[in-house]
């Protein structure tokens, strides 16, 4: 266990070497520097001005030098300087991924219940009227993407009903300006993650094992609670820990369209706005969420099915 | 006169609508008499399963009983609210079935389910005394170490030990009735003849009845006392083992007796000849690497065959006979030793020549279905193996129908898909597949143990014939010593890799050497049966005649 734990980190270490070095010489190619330094100091540079702010700002060294510079200062705790924002990284990203985290919560609290639920219910039984009605539903849900249901759920419940905020403001939620994006999220995600269940534990139904169990004498209920479920949950598990790192980039659109300032948001304007730095950290922020994601579903993993065993 | 505990009573179930026939189960009337071994065989698709599936309520959800009614103690278990069901499930009639390992859940550990009917059934017995009467009955059911085995998932026992726990589990309540579906088919022989030799020890001390369904006689006439025989939904014949086994009446038994092989062997191969060998097999061995070790699959196989002759391969599964197959043909690298074909070493090709050395030496395998492409048609196949060998495409295709017709398809097979086919007549396009090559050498890898009883003799008839004709080496690779002496010129029996023994059939089978080829025949199921033999005339008639009625 101990040794299988360690040898994922360095793995982890190693792809985040790789990933932040590929990210790092992608966004310091020279045209992109030049644009910087444009937008930077002043847009009617000439060209020798613009040569002399490179090589000010240590953008003539070597790339191999620049990256070991940013690693060093980034193994520090130090990702650097927002041009955009133009105050440090640090000051930046972890207010956002706060108010992101704060998103994903809530969005986990309610999915994963209910599509499991949904799952569950319309997996135990194939064919029935509860498991057409539930599937439908759930397909429905996720064959509207989030931008189109974003929108609806705008109209319906803000400027129709006017129950909730078609706004959520970052740092400062209520349930009122806080219901729709949530909405928005889980609604699509819940159908994704129901049918997943759905379909495992229809799989695991039709297995020898819960015939036996049947014909033991046990009653239904019993069957699932005790043998279905957790054999029918390994599938849904992995993919329940894959929607982390997509919900973190996933929520862009969702974050964009309610204007709710998180780290979607910032990957975006960062991007946008040519800022280095902070394009750099929600990568390797990114990163970090996937390959921890992973490591946690392969230990979860270990636990759910006795057939598996740490290598 | 023996009193009678369950009756079956006008029980028919209907297929799907789009099934080749109406009704899984017609019409059927049968009586279980008390403290008898009630065997009901049939082959595949005859209804063994459904109709004693039904005597627990528990149909597959496509299908329908229609009508009938299953008494017992008294009342009708089709009628049976589910709570009374459930209270007399595992209790009073209890199920075993045919794949052990699949009966028990993979991840809860064996003794907690267990544990299970106890809660379930016996509710006098205090939840902490479950885990103590659980490792009671594990020691009765004979497994070593029962309280390693009671903290142990399935995957970490044996097939044998899985079925010894599916079955403490079923006997817990020491129930009236105890189902067996198939319940050693998926087993080896000597791990059968000790299940079977359990379950009958386990009747002598707790006297219950057992509905045993089987499709193999070897083990009705070591176990039964009484014998159902079905046959597409219906019963066809019933009666004491001695009258069904000996002295059937109804055509289709009699077929199904005459085609249950006998323990003789047929062959007597010329020990003498000294003609060029159509492969020698030198030393060869096949070494796997695991984690923490390695293992010798295949160690020292040597042998010479002849055209002509045939070796039977036997062994128990994990002995290395499909090892050996997989290293003839190189669809495994061997480790190291030599084959030789045709006095060519095969080991030494690569590239261009390997792949037209490739013909020389070709597979039948196991599974009808799954070796054919289901995408291409019969014809397509034939011909594409024949133009590899540079015939062009007419008289290829000549070729192919000459083929076709030889192992008993007729011209239409030509353009029809595997679907289009029933298992047996897939194993016979495999076989067509095969020679289509011009082999010196078929290895044939357990090519009829997925196949009917009936069908199979046709089948090994077949490759008899096809023998004859075109003189290949066969290599039969076969867990059924019962076909491996109808087939083999010579024997060789393997354990853990190694050929333990080799010689001719009838030295193999009438004066074995090892010891662990004298615990096989000592376990091959039903060996002091000898069924009676119709003469060939008459049984190609009766299955024409039975044929004509079923279509």
């Amino acid at each position: 266990m101990l040794l299988f734990l360690f040898k994922r980190i360095i793995v982890l270490l190693l792809t985040l070497i790789c990933l932040s070095f590929t990210v790092f010489s992608l966004v310091t190619i020279e045209p992109n520097l030049k644009k910087l330094a444009l937008n930077q100091a002043n847009m009617r540079m000439e060209e020798d001005e613009v040569q002399s702010w490179l090589e000010k700002n240590g953008y003539k060294r070597p790339l191999l030098v620049q990256y070991g510079e940013w690693l060093g200062n980034a193994v520090t705790g130090d990702f650097g300087y927002s041009t955009h924002f133009r105050k440090p990284v640090n000051e930046v990203i972890w207010p956002k991924l706060g108010h992101t985290g704060i998103l994903m919560f809530w969005v986990f609290l309610l999915t994963i219940p209910i599509a499991l639920t949904i799952g569950i219910l319309a997996g135990m039984r194939e064919g029935t009227k509860t498991d057409r009605t539930l599937s439908i539903f759930a397909i429905f849900t996720t064959s509207v993407p989030p931008y189109v249901s974003g929108i609806l759920y705008t109209i319906i419940f803000s400027s129709w009903l006017g129950i909730f905020k078609g706004v959520a403001k970052a740092g400062n939620i209520t349930f009122e300006n806080f219901a729709l994006p949530v909405l928005t999220i889980v609604a699509y995600d819940i159908g994704y993650i129901a049918r997943m269940t759905r379909a495992s534990m229809v799989e695991v139904m039709g297995s020898q094992y819960i015939k036996t169990a049947r014909l033991k004498g046990m009653p239904f209920m019993s069957v699932v609670l005790k043998h279905a479920l957790r054999n029918a949950l390994i599938a849904p598990f992995t993919v329940i820990m894959l929607q982390f790192p997509w919900l973190l980039t996933g929520v862009v659109i969702v974050e964009k369209l309610f204007n709710y300032k998180g780290f979607g948001f910032l990957l975006v304007s960062a991007a946008d706005q040519n800022d280095i730095d902070v394009t750099l950290a929600c990568g390797v922020v990114a990163v970090v969420l996937v390959l921890t994601t992973q490591l946690i579903s392969d230990i979860g993993y270990v636990f759910l099915n006795p057939r598996i065993r740490f290598t | 006169m023996s009193t009678s505990i369950l009756k079956i009573k006008d029980l028919s179930i209907t297929l799907p609508k789009n099934a080749d026939r109406q009704f899984a189960v017609e019409d059927v009337n049968l009586e279980v008499h008390k403290g008898e071994i009630l065997c009901v065989v049939g082959e595949s698709g005859s209804g063994k399963s459904v109709m004693t599936s039904a005597i627990l309520n528990e149909v597959p959800g496509s299908l329908n009983i229609t009508s009938g009614s299953i008494e017992f103690d008294n009342q009708d278990i089709l009628k049976l609210p589910q709570k009374e069901l459930n209270e007399l499930r595992g209790a009073r009639i209890s199920m075993i079935y045919q794949e052990p390992m699949a009966a028990l859940n993979p991840s809860i550990r064996v003794g907690k389910q267990v544990d299970e009917v106890f809660a379930l059934h016996r509710p006098e017995i205090k939840a902490t005394d479950r885990k103590t009467e659980t490792l009671k009955l594990l020691e009765q059911m004979k497994l070593p170490t029962p309280e390693r085995i009671y903290s142990s998932y399935a995957h970490q026992v044996s097939g044998g030990q899985c079925q010894r726990i599916v079955i403490a589990m079923a006997l817990a309540c020491n129930p009236d009735i105890l189902i067996a579906d198939e319940p050693t088919t998926a087993l080896d022989v000597t791990t059968q003849a000790e299940i079977l030799r359990l379950i009958y020890d386990l009747k002598e001390i707790y006297n219950n009845t057992i509905i045993f369904i089987t499709h193999d006689f070897g083990v009705v006439a070591d176990i039964a006392d009484r014998i159902v025989v079905m046959c597409q939904g219906k019963i066809i014949e019933e009666g004491q083992k001695e009258e069904i086994l000996m002295r059937p009446k109804e055509p289709y038994t009699q077929l199904l007796v005459d085609a249950m092989p006998l323990l003789e062997t047929t062959r007597t191969p010329d020990q003498s000849r000294t003609d060029e060998p159509s492969v020698e097999v030198d030393n060869l061995h096949k070494i796997y690497k695991t984690r923490g070790g390695q293992v010798h699959a295949l160690n020292d196989a040597s042998f010479v065959l002849r055209n002509g002759e045939t070796l039977g391969v036997v062994g128990e599964s994990g002995s290395g006979k499909s090892t050996l197959a997989k290293t003839l043909i190189r669809l495994e690298e061997p480790t190291s030793g030599s084959v030789n074909i045709r006095q060519e070493n095969f080991l030494a090709l690569s590239g261009a020549d390997l792949i037209s050395s490739r013909q020389k030496i070709q597979m039948i395998f196991q599974d009808p279905f799954g070796s054919l492409n289901p995408s291409q048609t019969v014809g397509f196949m034939l011909m594409r193996s024949l133009e590899l060998q540079g015939k062009d495409p007419v008289e290829a295709k000549a070729r192919s129908l000459k083929l076709l017709q030889q192992v008993g398809l007729g011209d239409q097979a030509f353009n029809r898909k595997p679907r289009n086919f029933s298992g047996g007549q897939r194993q016979r396009i495999g076989i067509a597949r095969a020679l289509s090559m011009g082999p010196d050498v078929v290895v044939a890898d357990e090519c009829v143990s997925a196949l009917d009883l009936s069908v199979q003799k046709q089948v090994l008839l077949l490759l008899n014939d096809l023998q004859s004709t075109y003189k290949m080496a066969i290599i039969f690779i076969t867990h059924d010593l019962r076909v491996a002496a109808q087939v083999s010129d010579y024997i060789t029996v393997m354990e853990k890799g190694k050929m333990v023994e080799f010689g001719t059939a009838d030295d193999v089978f009438n004066r074995p050497k090892h010891d662990y080829t004298k615990r096989l025949l000592d376990a091959a199921p039903g060996k002091d049966w000898h069924p009676p033999r119709l003469d060939p005339k008459e049984a190609a008639e009766i299955a024409k005649s039975l044929e004509k009625s079923f279509s």
